[in-house]
């Protein structure tokens, strides 16, 4: 029930945002909450997930350092057992850049 | 052979997995380790023997972490790990960091490994599924009982004493429809790093109650919830597989060169109790397979990494999984922010390393990816996962 509770409210502040948004992107949603729940993979091309991606990306420049958007390169992208994303660790053993723990829970891009 | 661009095809050395024991002193219904009965310990020759190798090996070159797994390693007494560590450091002349790190049940946590934890500063991870009705289906004691109350002693003696750890949790099917009550549990513990694994079909673990049409769109709903959660709580919770992603998508440009520990030969190197090597995905030690045999690649007491780099064994294994990153790389559009999945699902699942999608990347990879863009730009696509 809760859970239930908490998807409408999901979906009204949504469904608000998207109103000021402009009525184009209302119409998009009611698509897409009509349409079946995807069963594989939620982006259906490269397309629209490498434009989605990029969109991502500049948010994400936006509110970062210079210093926090340096990383290694060539990037390592998956973690085995219990290592960290950018070597963290519980002692702090490994000097490490502040990014993204520095982040408490990423309230830097929401409009809200 | 194929290789990232760029990037060296052997190593570094970026983690060194050592099986202390293969014994578990618990019985979790998913657990993919085949030994974890034989309640065999490494001998000290085979430790000396171990550190010896890593270090005359040309794969030591930037700092590295040991974990300490494949068994529970607490069942060994502190006295063991401090001859260990000393071993390690004995061969380190070059003194390069290195940290210890142990994967625990936290069920035999006493204060003597406390004070040998806060001593070495070891890394600490709790494997724990959440509150007790959702770990105790699976994570059980020998006898079948549940292990949540254990656990949690073995935590409370944890914070007692100052010592930092994070969490990781095996999602199975049945969790993905409690993500409020695991936020809960996470924040009422004062635990603030969290890794979420999902139910992997690995070695004698054969099925996975997350083989089913709906895992994904599941996934999401479950991951999209925890982090709105998370990210509006009144305490730091920071989830791994989010922090992951999202340095996947700052990385994920057309032509940004990527790699895993998984794919890259030796940059994981797992050892087994009685001192025999392997690479790629750590769960292969101690797996047999039809094409390959076993994945045993030599022993530290007998090869010398290069004698193991000339193995057939060695080239054939390095061979079919940078095929199976090729077709990865030319059929998936996740490729640049997953790097070619893991090694031992594709061959537990598609039966070949020479594979692309698995379970697990379809849920850890591509649905958290799809998840983390919602999170920063949120967008009409978000809507799938509410009810229809």
């Amino acid at each position: 029930m809760d859970n239930e509770k908490s998807s409408r409210s999901r979906l009204k502040s949504t469904l608000l945002t998207l109103l000021q948004a402009g009525a184009g992107s209302l119409v998009l949603a009611t698509t897409a909450l009509m349409a079946p729940p995807a069963v594989t993979a939620a982006t259906s091309s490269p397309d629209s997930l490498f434009k989605r991606a990029e969109g991502a990306r500049a948010e994400l420049v936006k509110v970062l350092s210079d210093a926090e958007l340096t990383g290694e390169k060539p990037v390592r992208l998956a973690f085995w057992g219990n290592s960290w994303p950018n070597g963290w660790n519980n002692w702090g053993n490994f000097s490490r850049p502040s990014w993204p723990n520095s982040w408490p829970n990423w309230p830097n891009w929401r409009n809200s | 052979m194929v290789a990232p661009p760029g990037r060296e095809e052997l190593g570094p050395l970026d983690l060194l997995v050592v099986q202390a024991t293969p014994f578990c002193n618990l019985d979790c219904r998913y657990c993919y380790l085949p030994e974890r009965s034989l309640t065999e310990q490494m001998a000290p020759d085979v430790l000396d023997a171990l550190f010896r190798w890593v270090f005359a090996s040309s794969l030591v070159r930037t700092p590295f972490t040991v974990a300490w797994h494949a068994g529970e390693p607490m069942v060994l007494r502190p006295e063991f790990y401090a001859a260990a560590f000393e071993a390690a450091a004995r061969h380190n002349v070059e003194q390069v960091p290195v940290v210890h790190s142990f994967q625990t049940n936290a069920t035999l946590i006493d204060q003597a490994w406390c004070d040998f934890i806060k001593t070495h500063r070891v890394h600490i991870g709790v494997s724990v599924d959440g509150p007790a009705f959702l770990n105790d289906r699976h994570r059980l004691t020998r006898r079948g009982a549940g292990t949540h109350r254990r656990v949690m002693r073995g935590v409370a003696r944890l914070q007692e004493n100052g010592i930092p750890f994070h969490v990781i949790s095996v999602l199975t099917r049945e969790a993905l429809d409690y993500p409020d009550e695991l936020y809960e549990f996470y924040v009422d513990h004062g635990i603030e790093h969290v890794g979420f694994n999902v139910e992997e079909i690995e070695g004698p673990h054969r099925e996975s109650s997350l083989s089913v049409d709906d895992a994904p769109t599941r996934f999401r709903r479950f991951m999209a919830r925890f982090l709105e959660l998370a990210r509006g709580g009144p305490a730091p919770l920071w989830v791994r597989e989010e922090e992951s992603m999202t340095r996947a998508i700052l990385a994920g440009e057309p032509d940004a060169v990527v790699w895993t520990q998984e794919n890259t030969a030796f940059a994981i190197v797992s050892v087994d109790w009685k001192g025999n090597i392997s690479t790629f995905s750590p769960e292969l030690l101690g797996l047999r397979h039809e094409r390959y045999g076993d994945f045993t690649l030599g022993n530290v007491r007998s090869d010398s990494f290069e004698s193991i780099l000339g193995s057939p064994r060695f080239a054939a294994l390095r061979r079919d999984i940078a095929e199976g990153v090729e077709r990865c790389r030319k059929t998936c559009p996740y490729f640049r922010f997953c790097g070619g999945g893991a090694p031992v699902n594709k061959l537990a699942e598609n039966g070949s390393f020479a594979s692309t999608e698995t379970l697990f990347c379809r849920l850890t990879r591509q649905s958290m990816l799809d998840v983390v863009l919602d999170e920063i730009q949120p967008s009409p696509s978000e809507h799938k996962w509410l009810p229809a």
